[in-house]
């Protein structure tokens, strides 16, 4: 044994933690390493006289000083762990808002069907005869159907729309 | 796990009762002061982070699951009370360009030189021998002073401390390891006696 591997060992000497096999190269070590052997002792008596420290009383006082500081941060705000409500609180929110985004979206996206429309139905127009009345998008198989339904029921009575390149 | 001799009241605490959680407070208080005063060197602190350690258990108690037993629980709390608070004096200390070591041991020497200067009354033997082993522990890095307090002042075991302070028993026992080291010769007054003049 090294004493490079005697701290960890030491340490669980002293408290009882060593197995037979490693008490027994643990002294075999100790009995030929002075090195060691006062490194032994520096931890036990360390250790005995940190133990020995006398605790300092504590008036009654303190209990009272807890309480009062207590009712000074009384109510609910005042005593809300905030840090854990903000951790917890954050994922909610954060899906609370990717929610209402796309609910926004979605609505935006109703209110201008025609975005929709343009690429499946090309309104370029050729020439003056070459207009159909709007209702011939309904054919248009490219084309949403909400989107279709609100461009033909918003579209004025005669509306026509220009006929799409693939149709001429 | 041994049962944990605080539950009943650590139950009633979770619901409100506040006799209860007075109870507590009144079983540990000394244990927690005494730790904040061996970990930061100073008294006035020490009652203050010991109080605000048992407001934030008071916030948080319902959350408690005894996963630890509730002494393990109130120590962990405690621990990051006192580390939250050195570390921001750290900070206050170096903006003024004094680092903790430095502030620590003019702390030490000014208790050291008024002693000197003007020797204590009969000081009662309880509060010599504390502050010793006070200055002592102060001469430690924090992270040093935190595991050997933890084990040899309060007993925990390293299994127990490893999962405080969130870091391999093998760490622990090495820090504590170091720690008894560099104390031997701050404590030969202690542990060897007062030298006999001669």
């Amino acid at each position: 044994m090294k004493c490079s591997d005697c701290s960890s060992l030491l340490l669980r000497r002293l408290d009882g933690r060593l197995d037979e096999p490693e008490r027994n190269a643990l002294d075999d070590h100790l009995a030929e390493c002075a090195g060691c052997r006062d490194a032994a002792a520096a931890q036990k008596e360390v250790a005995s006289a940190l133990g020995s420290r006398p605790e300092a009383a504590v008036g009654s006082a303190f209990g009272e000083r807890v309480s009062q500081r207590l009712a000074r941060e009384s109510g609910w705000f005042g005593l809300a762990d905030w840090k854990w409500l903000s951790v917890r609180l954050a994922p909610i929110t954060a899906l609370l808002l990717v929610a209402a985004g796309v609910a926004v979206e979605r609505e935006w996206s109703q209110a201008a069907p025609s975005a929709s429309l343009s690429s499946a139905v090309e309104t370029a127009a050729t020439g003056a005869g070459d207009r159909v009345p709007v209702t011939s998008i309904l054919w248009q198989p490219d084309v949403e159907t909400e989107s279709l339904v609100v461009t033909v029921l918003a579209a004025p009575a005669d509306a026509t729309i220009g006929r799409s390149a693939d149709e001429r | 796990m041994q049962p944990d001799p605080d539950r009943s009241l650590v139950d009633a605490a979770a619901t409100g009762d506040r006799d209860a959680f007075d109870a507590l407070v009144l079983r540990y208080q000394a244990r927690v002061v005494n730790l904040a005063r061996a970990l930061t060197a100073d008294d006035g602190e020490a009652d203050d982070l010991a109080q605000e350690t048992f407001i934030r258990v008071y916030k948080s108690i319902g959350r408690f699951r005894g996963q630890s037993t509730f002494r393990t629980w109130l120590y962990r709390v405690a621990v990051n009370v006192i580390n939250s608070h050195l570390k921001s004096r750290t900070r206050r200390w170096k903006w003024f360009g004094r680092s903790l070591d430095q502030r620590v041991a003019d702390r030490g020497g000014e208790r050291a030189a008024a002693q000197a200067v003007s020797p204590a009354p009969a000081v009662d033997e309880d509060a010599a021998r504390r502050q010793l082993i006070d200055r002592a522990l102060a001469s430690l890095s924090p992270e040093m002073r935190t595991a050997v307090t933890l084990r040899d002042l309060h007993g925990f075991d390293y299994a127990e401390i490893s999962m405080m302070l969130g870091i391999p028993i093998g760490t622990v026992e090495s820090r504590i390891f170091r720690a008894r080291q560099r104390l031997r010769p701050l404590l030969a007054e202690l542990i060897e006696g007062p030298a006999k003049p001669g």
